[in-house]
């Protein structure tokens, strides 16, 4: 078996490395052998977790329209790097790689707003009765509105959270920052989201009444 | 440190569940798993997820993998396969600014690949009667969901790459040139795209495969596959 030297990448940058003991000789990790071998290994992963990765890129803020790509591109980055990431660490890899993908689909369609249309980004209809809500459509709508007014480290937790069902621990160790700033985050997090909700149901209310 | 409860185990108005719920819910589009193994290169038998890909695994040799690979798309889309049995003719010349259109006649043909150093043109060939073809399936709407079209482009199109595996260019080009003709408007078609431009360098035609990439760039700057198609782009 060869190996190869892992590497240290700055924050906030994908770490193939990252969550797992070491496997071999220390600061080495096992390189995948056969082509056949990768082959299987990346079909696994496509399987195990397309669902997944394409769930924190639409709750961090990716467009629907653009789902396919952004896991295409999450996907394919690991497929890259397939050689660098250890057994076993691919899902804080496609978490990692995902979570970026996300903030640059933002930030993106920021700048697409800003150019093309001058205009806000769709807002909620507040006076949208029960029935209304109901539909699945303009519940994800009112998600994606709640999660976008979130600060981008506050609606990463509380995706990873509530969402991915995630420990503290897991988040802590994907997201590379302490266990408490995780749990602060969660906190202040849900505050926000049920202080959201709340208006929203008391608007809705009011033009009712 | 213990775990916080998560806000679906607490009580919650019933918008706040309902915001949850479809936060955890979401799956994305029904075909993202095969267009992403596309998008890897590892659009396959697999991906048909049936007892056939079981088949295929255990197959020993090259030709009985390529006849079970048929079979499957066949069984999907209505061709028998004694019909691609019975095509030997030599594979067509395409260029690469000749993007394949839509049938003129519904009845496409489907080529086999062949082992000839040189593509000589394929002649018009009309099926036996009787042999429903894919694009005659489909719009007879007997071709089965939406779903099994995709499976049947992503068995074409593991048919085209095995073939390119196994260094027949030309018999790769034959069979893209058969997923282009039944798949016109084929979702995975910048795929099998690539592929073309892969089986054109492969085969020599590099000049060909270059066009193709550029021209592929000029319709698709910001594709996921720009960074495979650039490879082939250059001079």
């Amino acid at each position: 078996m060869s190996y190869l030297l892992a590497t240290d990448t700055p924050a906030y940058r994908c770490r193939p490395e990252v969550a797992l003991p070491l496997v071999g000789p220390a600061g080495m990790v096992p390189r995948v052998a056969g082509k056949s071998e990768r082959e299987l290994r990346l079909r696994q992963l496509v399987d195990n977790h397309v669902g997944h990765v394409a769930r924190i890129l639409r709750n961090a803020g990716t467009a629907d329209a653009d789902i396919d790509d952004d896991v295409q591109r999450v996907f394919i980055a690991l497929s890259n790097r397939l050689d660098d990431v250890r057994m076993g660490a691919e899902r804080s890899f496609l978490i990692q790689t995902a979570l970026h993908m996300a903030a640059h689909s933002r930030r993106t369609a920021a700048r697409r707003r800003e150019i093309l249309t001058d205009q806000p980004p769709e807002v909620v209809d507040p006076i949208a009765g029960p029935e209304e809500m109901a539909n699945r459509r303009q519940v994800r709508r009112t998600l994606d509105q709640i999660l976008g007014q979130m600060e981008t480290e506050l609606r990463v937790v509380f995706s990873l959270y509530e969402f991915e069902q995630m420990t503290t621990a897991e988040i802590s160790a994907v997201l590379d920052i302490p266990r408490g700033t995780v749990a602060s985050r969660l906190r202040r997090a849900r505050v926000e989201f049920r202080e959201r909700v709340s208006r929203l149901e008391s608007l809705s209310k009011t033009e009712v009444g | 440190m213990d775990e916080p409860d998560r806000m679906l185990e607490q009580t919650g108005s019933a918008l706040e569940r309902a915001l949850l719920h479809e936060g955890r819910a979401y799956l994305g589009p029904a075909d993202l798993r095969a267009k992403t193994l596309a998008a890897l290169g590892l659009a396959g038998t697999a991906s048909l997820a049936t007892g056939g890909a079981l088949a295929w695994l255990s197959a020993k040799t090259w030709a009985t993998k390529l006849l079970l690979t048929l079979s499957a798309a066949s069984v999907l889309v209505g061709i028998p396969v004694g019909y691609f049995a019975l095509r030997h003719s030599p594979a067509p010349v395409l260029r690469p600014a000749e993007v394949p259109a839509p049938p003129t006649n519904p009845a496409a043909t489907v080529v086999p690949p062949t082992n000839a150093d040189t593509p000589v043109p394929a002649p018009a060939v009309t099926p036996p009667a009787g042999i429903t073809t894919m694009s005659s399936a489909r719009a007879s709407g007997g071709g089965g969901s939406a779903s099994s079209a995709l499976r049947a482009e992503l068995a074409a199109l593991d048919a085209a790459r095995s073939t390119l595996a196994s260094g027949d260019s030309v018999g790769a080009l034959s069979f893209l040139d058969a997923y282009f003709r039944t798949f016109p408007r084929g979702r995975l078609r910048p795929e099998a795209e690539v592929l073309r431009m892969d089986a054109l360098a492969r085969g020599g035609r590099t000049d060909d495969a270059r066009k193709y990439a550029q021209e592929f760039l000029r319709r698709h700057p910001n594709s996921v596959l720009a960074a495979r198609v650039q490879s082939f782009a250059k001079p």
